[in-house]
């Protein structure tokens, strides 16, 4: 398996809130020549390759593109013409996964629904119910509504669902801080077993996590790759922006 | 187009996650309540009986027929209007955070949506055949029109979900236009007057595209048979519909999620 990253580009179109209303866009269309939106990139030019057992952390200040790279690298935004991906072996993507349950729907329900939505078989997410239920803590709390749950339970939840759920890449944006303590370092200890052979990119701000995790790094500045290697040297280039 | 006509096969035959999909919005539409589903069936069947007892004093025809008649227009004219309540949202609204965190094709999302429509379309099919049967025009040939109009609805609601989910998506606006416009179009509509009511002036109709799905529908049921331009016009609306909703995924699909921002 490998994540082969080639001039990835990709320009945001910057919306004006009229844009969005028929009357004022046909005006516009009509009376005006001049073209209103503005464009920026949003990512330009990252180049990147990672085999088996290489764990990327990216790093980069808001706005930098962490965000951005992983919708690109899982297909959810389309990239600028030229940029390629080439991605082998069953992904993953990480973004706010505790979006994609139904509030109303029980615990149990929202297990199927996320694995199913995630891509995986339902007989596979039936085979790993006990396992994700025991995980997150939760197996007394299979048919509750998941809106019944606190903040803290409904993230462990998703947090089981996602790695119990085994795949070979992970895309994981800003989602090592789940649950209390005792659950991070589990899930942590968890992560590090399970990821030794696989592939994982982790963007995140904190700095603890990247170093212990991670084998590489890549750093990102307004959407430009500013380096690309080992993490140590990787967080003396991101030190330097920071100060700027 | 060809790629997307089978994007579209495939988001068909990924049948577990829409139909999953489908299952925990009716779930969550009727949570805590007793009855669960079949408040579709008794909330309609209630406000029909009374409205067809009403009319058909004030219209001086025949309760039975007339219930008949309502009842199945009625039914078909809530699907499709919740269909496209459901199709206005779907992108903007009810799968807004789906779109943004992981892909997803809106192929699936639409095919779950028409669905759902069509699952409270079938749970009023037992009374509508009951009735039938009581009045006596219960007809084999019947459930054939049932069935061959159920297929090309769910395709035609399918293609409806994307063509509106999409435009809604990128217009705001057209949301609130197109519910505006559905409810003026109720009363153009032959649901609640019958057609032969508007004597010479039958033509009128025939530009409402809705009537000949709910003449289809109905005429199938009661009459056991179809008028060649209303079976014509559904065939030829549903083949035109997945054709559109091809080309127009083709243009915008690497858009969408863009637009949902």
């Amino acid at each position: 398996m490998h994540v082969e990253v080639k001039n990835l580009s990709l320009i945001y179109k910057i919306k004006n809130l009229d844009g969005s209303f028929l009357r004022k866009n046909l005006i516009k269309k009509i009376f005006s020549k001049k073209k209103t939106i503005e464009q920026f990139w949003a990512l330009k030019n990252i180049n990147f390759n990672l085999t088996n057992g290489d764990r990327l952390g990216v790093v980069g200040t808001n706005g930098s593109g962490k965000s951005t790279l992983i919708k690109c690298l899982s297909g959810i935004l389309s990239p600028t013409s030229g940029s390629e991906i080439n991605i082998s072996g069953k992904f993953l993507p990480i973004i706010e996964p505790w979006s994609l349950s139904e509030p109303t729907d029980s615990v149990e329900n929202n297990i199927f629904l996320t694995g199913l939505i995630l891509g995986f078989e339902k007989n596979y997410i039936k085979d790993n119910l006990e396992n994700i239920l025991e995980f997150s803590e939760l197996k007394d709390y299979k048919n509750f509504q998941f809106s019944s749950l606190s903040t803290g339970m409904k993230l462990k939840l998703i947090f089981a669902i996602v790695f119990l759920l085994k795949t070979e890449i992970f895309f994981i944006d800003e989602f090592l801080t789940t649950g209390d303590e005792r659950f991070r370092e589990k899930s942590y200890n968890h992560l590090m077993q399970e990821t030794k052979k696989n592939i994982t990119i982790i963007c995140s701000h904190e700095r603890g996590t990247i170093k212990s995790f991670c084998n590489k790094l890549l750093v990102l500045n307004k959407g430009n790759q500013e380096y690309f290697g080992d993490v140590e040297e990787g967080f003396e280039t991101y030190d330097k922006f920071l100060k700027v | 187009m060809i790629k997307e006509l089978n994007i579209f096969i495939k988001s068909l035959l990924n049948y577990v996650l829409w139909y999953e999909l489908a299952q925990s919005r009716i779930r969550a539409r009727f949570n805590r309540t007793v009855l669960g589903p079949l408040w579709e069936i008794f909330g309609s069947l209630i406000l029909l009986l009374l409205l067809a007892f009403l009319w058909s004093k004030l219209w001086n025809k025949n309760f039975l027929d007339f219930f008949t008649y309502l009842f199945i227009g009625f039914t078909l004219w809530r699907t499709i209007l919740s269909s496209v309540t459901d199709a206005n949202m779907l992108l903007s609204h009810s799968y807004i955070n789906l779109i943004k965190n992981v892909y997803i094709h809106p192929f699936v999302l639409c095919i779950s949506s028409a669905f759902k429509n069509c699952v409270t379309l079938l749970l009023n099919l037992p009374i509508i055949l009951i009735v039938l049967f009581i009045n006596d025009s219960f007809h084999i040939i019947s459930l054939f029109y049932c069935l061959v109009f159920l297929l090309l609805f769910f395709i035609s609601n399918i293609c409806v979900s994307y063509i509106f989910g999409t435009l809604c998506l990128k217009y705001r606006d057209l949301e609130h236009t197109i519910n505006v416009f559905f409810g003026i179009l109720f009363f153009f509509t032959p649901i609640i007057w019958e057609v032969n009511q508007l004597g010479s002036k039958v033509l009128l109709v025939q530009p409402n595209l809705l009537y000949h799905y709910i003449e289809f529908f109905r005429s199938g049921l009661i009459n056991s048979s179809v008028n060649t331009i209303s079976m014509f016009v559904v065939f030829f609306s549903t083949i035109i519909l997945v054709l559109f909703t091809s080309f127009l995924s083709n243009k915008i699909k690497d858009k969408i999620t863009y637009w949902v921002d």
